[in-house]
Order: structure tokens, then C-alpha cells, then sequence
């Protein structure tokens, strides 16, 4: 029984791997022909191509390649071994919803701030993170999402004299 | 000579010399600690408050706030895996497992003894070996410079986890990503597709940030349960015998980062990694390095801390500043009416033995404020992690909004938290990704320097130290592939056995 699940992991972790490989291949041959050229402007006085802008890009991407081609062949011809990550524990029940939130609460940390202020963002984002962790507790979910804020707010604008966007609160401050 | 120590001693022991020492390393301690505010970051803003100080009291806050700073990044790499400072990515590769193993304590303390350690055999080089090493290190020209950095980028080999090749392509990927920006020979555009923003580069805090500690945030929310807990009486100590068998490690690290960081611009990143590497090249235990081991941390302190003394060795025996630190120690310097250089060695010499005597004794105030920064930053792993990684996100962000004031910096960190996130599930370690990063920009510079010196090649063999770089990244990029072929070979054999049992 056991043998046989590890021989679906071993399968599992060389499909994985021999995936890897392939899109990391697909990927340095798309930026070798494709964003390189789109995006490196290489002036016309270039005379020796080491000088060039393009120079550097083109090599390293080379490399990526070769080394992606080489990790492609030992995943298919060598043993798989099991990395550290495949051992380990689980997945979260409702792991889908829990990271929509999360993104959703980044997307906020990146839009919000402008708007609402970076203090009130940090609050809002912060109760909100503790509560999908699981914290129920009224005095930890307001004592810590508002103090904690608040007071790394006041170290990060009046000690490090940090300008962090006040948003709502700008004709307050 | 004694007359002028003398007076030097008789200029340092003041109240205001000792508490400016005192304050400075504690502030940099504080500030270090917390991602996104760097040494530099820390320095600059001590900075005003030098201004009606007298010289050496000022000089000695600033310094002091270095060192702090330096030490600083460590406790939260160590603690929730965000290295306060770039140089401190480097301790978390053995710290944040330790931390995870409940002992954060032994890994906090093993980090301030090494970086103490450190710190004081590079104070003592900056009084004894400034202008000798100084006088080296003039030597060193774009050539000589590309190959110390072709031998730092070996580096990447040891520190590339489960799988070679994986690894260097994330070290690939990391110079690559470190070519974003205007070029810097021709002033064209490489990968900005007209974002003003990316003009400059990508900022390294904000990559540094997301790469390490967002992914962590991440994988809360994934994981079935919280990755660990660490045990709310973390009593774990470093032993005398941990500690001896560390002392080759330490003072080869310190070493690493004197020559390190007496090379103008060579970085507290590259000597931490080249240290590390170094540690576990001759480990008699390679395969438990990155998965918590003593030595390890120990290592990347040293050669971390070892920089911080003799980045002043360029400053004050030619007046060249080595780094950004050192630019302001240098502007302060001036402020005060001051030149450093060696004139000053000859005009102000009871000003340099006071600071001298001053910086000696930051590396005792460091062990101090260190002891009282762990006893409370420790507690940090004690909060249930539902509570303390929403904060640790907060700190992402308002740390990389720091950087540059604006917005851009915030979606660039979460944009490397998603890829650090990415790379932990594939099993790719993004230490050596940070390392390209870090010294990519070193490496084009002064390869593409060299060509403008000389369109002939033969320039790159021009010096004997050219030659010993050649011969020594040769040697390392070999004993390091070998080794990490062997234990593959190893692991392989072993899995084999296991399933033929």
C-alpha cells in the first residue's frame, strides 16, 4: 500500500519537475525571442557586443535555458527525489476561499491606501486577516488590529519621518 | 604616538561619547529589526542629530547606529523570516529553522556573539591594517572587481537547496531581474516598457520583503495547520561547546568580511553568503545546512558583522566612502569640518584614535543592547502566528512604502511575495535568486567597465589578482558541484535502497 502511494508521489514529483523544466524552457526561448527584442533598446553605436544593453540579457537567458534543458533530462531519466515540500503537511480545508481573501486583502493593501489612508487600510486589513485566521475574541480583534497600527504608524511617520498616505484623514494631520 | 593616544582616551571618555555609542547602537538595533528600515535608512536619519554634536560624539552616534542596524536585521530574519536588512537574508536560512525547531533563543544569541565577534576582530584590522588594506584594495580595478564577483557568485552553488539546477537558474533569474532599469553605459531602456518607476531598477527592499517573508503569509493561509509554533518558553541557549566549535567558523567569517568590506561597494550581502558558503564547504555536515544548523547562522553573521568596521578602513585612510553607509558617515565627516583621508591621520590624529577607542568599545555596547534586544524581540515568537503574521504584513508594507514614498514599491514586493511563494512550492531557494540580484548590477558594471577600458580580452588576465580570483572561483564553482552531485548520488542511492528493501 505504501509502496504503491510512493510510487504516485515519485510519478507526481517527476510530472512536476519534468513541468518546470518544459514552461521554464518555453519561457527563456519566449524572452530570447520575443521580450528582449520588444523591450531592450540597443543604440546603433554599440561596437562591441559585450557594451551592448542586450548583451547581459541574452547570455543569462541562455543560461536559464541550459540549465532548465539539463533539469529536464534528469527528471526524465533520473530517480525523482521527493523534495522537502512534498512531505509536508497538507492543505487548508477551505484553502480556496481563505486565499481569495487574502488576495482580495493585498489588492486592498495596494489600491486602498491612496483613499482611505494607510493607517485605516492597515487596521481594516489587519482585523479582517486575524479574523480569517480565526481569532474570535472582540478585545484581541479591535485591542491589537488598531493599536498595532496606529502605533507603528506614529514610528514610521513621526520617528522615521516616513510620509505615508493619509488619504480620508489628510486635512486631520 | 603614546602622547597622542593618550590624548585620544582623554577626548573619548566624555558622557556624551559614551551615551551617543550607547543610544546609537540601541536605535540601530531597533531599527534594523524591522523590515523595510534598513542600517542605511537608520544612519541617514541619525544623521540631523549630529549636526550641533561634537565631532567624535557625532561620529560615534552614526557608528554606532551602523552597527546596530547591521546586528538588528538579524532578530526578525531569525524570527519570522524577514530580514530586516538585505545582508540578514542570509541568516535565515539556517535562523528561520532553528526558530521553527523552538529555538529561536540559541540561533538570537550564536547571532549577536558572532556579529560581536565579528565586529571587533574588524575594529581591530581598521586600527591595525588601515592603510595596508587600503593600499590593496586600490589595486582593484573593473577586471579585478569582475572576477572577485564571478568567485561571490559561486557562492550560489551552495546555497541551492535540494537541487543544483534550480538553484542557478534562480540565481540566473536574479541577475537577470537585477538588468531592469536604464543601462547604465548607454542610458537606454532594458525591460521598463516606459514605466517611469522602473527607471532606476527594481528596488531591492521591497524584492527583498516580498521574496522572504510574503510567502511565509502566504502558506498560512494554505496549510492545513500553522507551520509551527515556537514554545512560549523558548529557553535554549548557545553552549560554551557550540560556541567553540563555532569559533573557526566566526573568525574565518570575520575575515571574509573584512577583506570584504574593505573593497569599496563589494557589500555586507556577498561576504554573508560567501562566509555561509565557505561554512558549509567545509562542514563535516554540509546536508544540514539551511535546515537549522548553529553553524550556519554563526557564519552568516560573522561575515555579515565583519564588513562593518573595515568599510571605514577606504573611508578614513583615503577617504573613500565603500557604501552608501559610509558616504554619510563620510557627509557627516565634512559637516564637522573633517576630511578624512590621510591627511587627516596627520592634521587630526587624537580625533582618529578617540573614534578608534569609541568604535572599540561599540562591539561591548552591541553585546549589551544585543542581550536586551533578544530578551524582548524573542517574546515576538511567542504571539499566536494568526496575530503575528497579519502584522508581519503590515510591516511588508509599510516598510517597502518607506523606500521611495509611493506605491509602486508595494506592488513590486507583493509581486516577488507571489514569485518567493511560488518558489517555495517548487522547491526553488530564492537565496541564490537574491544573490544575482544583489551583485548583478556589480557584475555588469565592471564587466562592461573593463570593455571600455580595453576592447581586448587579455584585460581580464592583466593582474595577479585577476589570476588568483581565476584560480580560486575555478576551484570553488568545481569542489562546489562535485560536492552537490555526490550527495544527490547519495540521496539517490539511499532511495534506491529504501525501495529494493
Amino acid at each position: 500500500m505504501s509502496d504503491t502511494r510512493s510510487d504516485t508521489d515519485a510519478r507526481r514529483g517527476r510530472r512536476r519537475e519534468i513541468v518546470f523544466a518544459a514552461l521554464t524552457l518555453l519561457a527563456s526561448a519566449v524572452f530570447a525571442f520575443v521580450v528582449i527584442p520588444a523591450g531592450v533598446t540597443t543604440p546603433a553605436s554599440v561596437k562591441h557586443l559585450p557594451l551592448s544593453p542586450a548583451f547581459l540579457p541574452y547570455v543569462l537567458t541562455a543560461g536559464v535555458g541550459l540549465f532548465a534543458l539539463i533539469h529536464l533530462l534528469e527528471a526524465i531519466f533520473a530517480a525523482h527525489i521527493p523534495g522537502e515540500d512534498e512531505a509536508s503537511l497538507g492543505t487548508h480545508p477551505r484553502w480556496k476561499s481563505r486565499v481569495l481573501m487574502l488576495v482580495g486583502l493585498l489588492v486592498i493593501y495596494l489600491l486602498l491606501p491612496d483613499q482611505l489612508g494607510m493607517p485605516l487600510t492597515a487596521i481594516l486589513v489587519t482585523i479582517t486577516l486575524m479574523a480569517i485566521g480565526g481569532e474570535r475574541r472582540p478585545l484581541i480583534l479591535l485591542g491589537v488590529g488598531i493599536g498595532v497600527p496606529v502605533l507603528v504608524y506614529l514610528f514610521f511617520a513621526h520617528v522615521a519621518q516616513v510620509p505615508l498616505p493619509m488619504g480620508l484623514f489628510e486635512d486631520w494631520m | 604616538m603614546l602622547e597622542n593616544i593618550a590624548t585620544g582616551f582623554e577626548m573619548f571618555f566624555t558622557l556624551g561619547n559614551l551615551l551617543a555609542i550607547t543610544a546609537g547602537v540601541f536605535l540601530g538595533v531597533t531599527v534594523g529589526a524591522i523590515p523595510g528600515l534598513t542600517a542605511t535608512m537608520a544612519v541617514a536619519l541619525a544623521l540631523p542629530f549630529t549636526f550641533n554634536l561634537d565631532p567624535v560624539t557625532g561620529i560615534l552616534l552614526l557608528v554606532g547606529v551602523y552597527k546596530g542596524g547591521v546586528f538588528g536585521g538579524s532578530i526578525t530574519a531569525i524570527l519570522i523570516r524577514a530580514p530586516g536588512t538585505p545582508a540578514a537574508a542570509c541568516t535565515l536560512l539556517d535562523g528561520y529553522p532553528l526558530a521553527q525547531k523552538g529555538q529561536a533563543g540559541k540561533a538570537l544569541n550564536m547571532a549577536l556573539y558572532a556579529s560581536c565577534i565579528a565586529d571587533f576582530l574588524s575594529n581591530l584590522s581598521l586600527i591595525f591594517f588601515a592603510s595596508l588594506i587600503a593600499g590593496l584594495a586600490l589595486a582593484f580595478g573593473p577586471p579585478e572587481y569582475f572576477w572577485l564577483i564571478c568567485f561571490s557568485l559561486t557562492v550560489v552553488i551552495s546555497i541551492s537547496g535540494s537541487s543544483l539546477t534550480k538553484g542557478l537558474i534562480s540565481g540566473l533569474l536574479g541577475l537577470l531581474t537585477s538588468t531592469i532599469g536604464l543601462d547604465l553605459v548607454y542610458g537606454t531602456q532594458r525591460f521598463t516598457f516606459d514605466n517611469f518607476n522602473l527607471m532606476g531598477g527594481v528596488s531591492y527592499i521591497p524584492l527583498l520583503i516580498g521574496l522572504f517573508a510574503l510567502p511565509e503569509v502566504i502558506d498560512f493561509y494554505v496549510r492545513k495547520v500553522a507551520p509551527f509554533t515556537v514554545k512560549t518558553a523558548d529557553k535554549s541557549r548557545v553552549s560554551l561547546a557550540e560556541l567553540k566549535s563555532s569559533l573557526v567558523t566566526i573568525i574565518r567569517g570575520s575575515f571574509i568580511g573584512v577583506i570584504i568590506g574593505t573593497i569599496p561597494g563589494a557589500g555586507a550581502t556577498a561576504a554573508a553568503f560567501l562566509s555561509y558558503g565557505e561554512a558549509r564547504r567545509t562542514s563535516k555536515s554540509p546536508e544540514t545546512f539551511g535546515r537549522g544548523n548553529i553553524e550556519g547562522v554563526a557564519a552568516s553573521e560573522a561575515g555579515n558583522n565583519g564588513v562593518a568596521g573595515a568599510t571605514l578602513i577606504p573611508l578614513l585612510a583615503l577617504g573613500i566612502p565603500g557604501d552608501v553607509v559610509t558616504a554619510v558617515i563620510l557627509g557627516a565627516f565634512m559637516l564637522q569640518g573633517l576630511t578624512p583621508g590621510p591627511l587627516m591621520f596627520q592634521d587630526n590624529i587624537t580625533i582618529i584614535y578617540a573614534i578608534f577607542i569609541g568604535i572599540m568599545l561599540s562591539s561591548i555596547v552591541l553585546l549589551g543592547s544585543g542581550k536586551l534586544a533578544i530578551r524582548y524581540f524573542a517574546r515576538i515568537a511567542d504571539i499566536p502566528r494568526h496575530i503575528l503574521l497579519p502584522i508581519v504584513l503590515m510591516f511588508c508594507v509599510f516598510g517597502s512604502y518607506a523606500v521611495q514614498s509611493q506605491m509602486f514599491d508595494v506592488g513590486v514586493m507583493l509581486a516577488f511575495g507571489v514569485l518567493g511563494y511560488i518558489m517555495m512550492k517548487i522547491d526553488m531557494a530564492a537565496a541564490p535568486f537574491l544573490m544575482g540580484f544583489i551583485l548583478g548590477p556589480l557584475f555588469e558594471d565592471n564587466l562592461r567597465r573593463s570593455f571600455l577600458i580595453s576592447e581586448d580580452i587579455t584585460i581580464f588576465f592583466r593582474s595577479p589578482i585577476c589570476w588568483i580570483f581565476i584560480v580560486i572561483t575555478i576551484l570553488s564553482a568545481f569542489v562546489g558541484i562535485r560536492r552537490e552531485l555526490r550527495a544527490t548520488r547519495a540521496k539517490r542511492d539511499a532511495l534506491r535502497a529504501s525501495g529494493s528493501a
